[in-house]
């Protein structure tokens, strides 16, 4: 294996570009729970809302072609899924861990069911054209950064705009104040006039619709359908939450530094070539969750502050 | 007029208040999950309609397929075991507020484990290999569910997000081993040799029904006494409800926490100890199949009490198998069978809240 290949000078920038796409799933699966749960609301239903929000893409875009509309539809259903969460957890006050689990299952199980029935049991498998990128203008020019940010699909644009869009929401609007109220202190903020329960069903139902078009984004980048195609990326992105310390912006950091690691191990897996080298490429593909729980273990040792919203997790009962 | 009228007219006793809490309780215990099976049940017939088919025959197909005679019976027992053995691991993390879920990784490093043991050490017999195993691959698992364990009760690390990532890492070692180390060179699919006959585990003459079944069996009164009878059992319950009462009272929570990490771990390594030695004889990627969420099910719906688990286990084993029947026969969705698990959780999980709330 021919190491430059993979960390030469002339790798580097498309290395970084491979990672901000690889990232993009997570960063705005992470972002959405940053605002879920910075309202109270643990979101652990994810990974599934990302399942459901990939078959859906995936059905969409095989029939129309349009990356944008699988977009659309995967949010729409990852939107749905988390309706489910938000009955049980907020509107009936249900255990919000338990549920967001269930509703994992449930998200794995329909998507299943959904890409058999539409595509059957035979033969090859389906595949569907990925968007392509499109260089913004002047942008793109810019030496390496341009590469690296500005040559993207435009559902890498658009995730990335919809991401600091939700920060913007969050830290400098009236709604993303009452978010925070009803994260921190949910009483007060009901003893203010704030809904707690509206504005977590707003932020869970945003959180949903992220998730489903991250994994609209997951299968934009692979062509191709599979169970568990999104390969835990829902719950590394609950991990990202941790990292980015509940902050939207700070998702892009987290989501990044797993967007390079997959990167660096689809690269080391592709120059070996398949050939035996010294060292297995399972320790490659293992990576991805070994940077994230170690990142996780030291975000939560390393910081004498636990940033958590002080009511996660905590049903909020408003008093009649 | 009657001579009743003379003495005061005798009403009705009052109800006991215990006698009808208990009444109720009775009612929601065994209500409760009837309802979620029906529901479940019911949803499931949606899909199967969706889906083309005949929701009568699919049923009947998967009655036929779990309960149907002695071989499927047989699948059903030793479909069970493992699940059983998982659901109290959950049912003992979650009673201590040690939200796991990482028995998939439990399960895989335990059937590594025993394959790595038995087709690397001449031990000749299960009257030796057999107690080896139980013991390496307890420990595995052990390891595995303790490192989610400690790093939760001394550094506040999150358990649900350090067992998921601990899975995955399990899952690539499991890929490796069966590539490399164990790798049978003549297998078209990454998989291991196969065991030694010496080391798969006795049947029952003239079924499929292992000793490994009889493991799962002893568990359950076993944890079902740890839970009732014992100071950690005593502790876990407080320390799961208010770590707060718990410290304050002079329990150690993060020893309690540690304990029910590496009891979970073990009984997950044990279980993927009896499936590789009991059922599946190879290695294979094809053992890591998503057991640790089904489980997740079957802790729920058995209401983490050890005998509700083995109900449960044996619904959720028969769904498994009926729903790979109904696939195999009526070209229906297998994933039906995972749909109507999380519709059932879902349903208990709303259930309680209604009968909590009408309280």
């Amino acid at each position: 294996m021919n190491w430059s290949d993979v960390l030469g000078a002339g790798a580097l920038v498309p290395l970084l570009t491979a990672a901000l796409r690889l990232a993009v799933p997570i960063i705005l699966a992470a972002a959405g729970a940053c605002l879920a749960e910075r309202s109270g609301l643990m979101n652990l239903g994810i990974e599934g809302q990302m399942m459901v929000g990939a078959i859906t893409a995936f059905v969409t875009v095989y029939y129309t072609g349009n990356p944008l509309f699988g977009a659309v539809t995967g949010a729409v259903a990852g939107l749905l899924t988390a309706a489910i969460v938000g009955y049980l957890t907020i509107t009936m006050a249900v255990d919000q861990i338990i549920t967001g689990i269930s509703v994992v299952i449930l998200g794995t199980g329909l998507a299943s069911f959904l890409y058999l029935q539409v595509f059957g049991m035979t033969g090859t498998p389906p595949r569907i054209q990925g968007s392509t990128p499109v260089d913004l203008p002047v942008l793109s020019d810019i030496p390496a950064i341009g590469q690296i940010v500005f040559s993207q699909s435009p559902l890498v644009y658009a995730a990335l705009l919809l991401v600091v869009a939700l920060w913007w929401v969050l830290s400098r609007t009236a709604f993303g104040l009452s978010v925070r109220a009803a994260g921190e202190s949910p009483e007060a903020a009901d003893s203010v006039g704030v809904s707690v329960p509206r504005t977590r069903w707003i932020t869970l139902l945003i959180s949903g619709a992220t998730a489903g078009m991250a994994g609209a984004l997951v299968i934009d980048g692979l062509g191709f359908f599979q169970d568990g195609i999104t390969g835990g990326r829902g719950w590394i992105a609950l991990g990202v939450v941790i990292l980015a310390r509940w902050n939207p912006l700070g998702a892009i950091a987290g989501g990044f530094m797993f967007g390079l690691v997959d990167a660096f191990q689809l690269r080391v897996q592709a120059a070996s070539g398949g050939q035996a080298t010294s060292v297995p490429y399972e320790l490659f593909q293992a990576m991805p969750y070994a940077v994230t729980l170690v990142a996780v273990v030291v975000t939560t040792v390393g910081f004498a502050r636990n940033n958590a919203p002080k009511a996660l997790g905590v049903p909020f009962v408003p008093a009649r | 007029m009657s001579t009743g009228m003379l003495s005061p007219p005798v009403a009705a006793p009052p109800p006991d208040p215990a006698t009808r809490s208990r009444l109720r309780s009775l009612l929601t215990t065994v209500g409760i999950p009837f309802l979620a099976v029906a529901v479940g049940l019911a949803v499931g017939a949606v899909l199967i309609v969706l889906a083309g088919g005949n929701p009568g025959e699919a049923y009947a197909t998967m009655l036929n397929a779990a309960l149907g005679g002695d071989t499927q019976l047989g699948r059903l027992l030793t479909g069970m075991t493992p699940l059983v053995l998982i659901g109290l691991g959950y049912a003992i993390a979650y009673r201590t507020g040690f939200i796991t879920i990482g028995a998939q990784g439990h399960y895989d490093v335990g059937a590594i484990t025993a394959a790595a043991v038995v087709l690397s050490l001449p031990l000749g017999t299960s009257w030796v290999a057999i107690p080896v195993v139980a013991v390496t691959a307890a420990v595995a698992g052990a390891c595995v569910g303790g490192i989610a364990g400690v790093l939760k009760a001394r550094l506040g690390v999150n358990e649900i997000i350090s067992s998921l990532m601990l899975n995955y890492l399990v899952f690539y070692a499991l890929a490796w081993t069966v590539r490399k180390p164990l790798a049978n060179p003549n297998g078209f699919t990454p998989e291991s040799e196969r065991i030694p006959d010496w080391a798969a585990l006795a049947t029952i003459p003239g079924t499929r029904i292992h000793i490994g079944v009889f493991v799962a069996v002893a568990a359950v009164p076993l944890v079902w006494w740890l839970m009732r009878s014992t100071r950690f059992g005593f502790s876990s319950q407080i320390v799961g409800e208010s770590p707060s009462v718990a410290a304050a009272n002079g329990i150690s929570v993060a020893r309690t926490i540690v304990t029910s990490a590496l009891i979970s771990g073990a009984l997950g390594g044990i279980a993927g100890a009896i499936m590789l030695l009991g059922s599946e004889f190879r290695l294979s990627l094809a053992v890591s199949s998503g057991i640790g969420f089904t489980a997740i099910v079957v802790a729920l719906l058995g209401r983490r009490n050890p005998f509700g688990i083995v109900l449960a286990a044996a619904l959720v084993s028969g769904l498994t198998l009926g729903s790979q029947a109904v696939q195999r026969t009526q070209e229906i969705p297998a994933s039906i069978g995972t749909v109507v698990q999380a519709v059932m959780i879902l349903t208990v999980l709303l259930a309680n809240r209604i009968v909590e709330r009408a309280r």
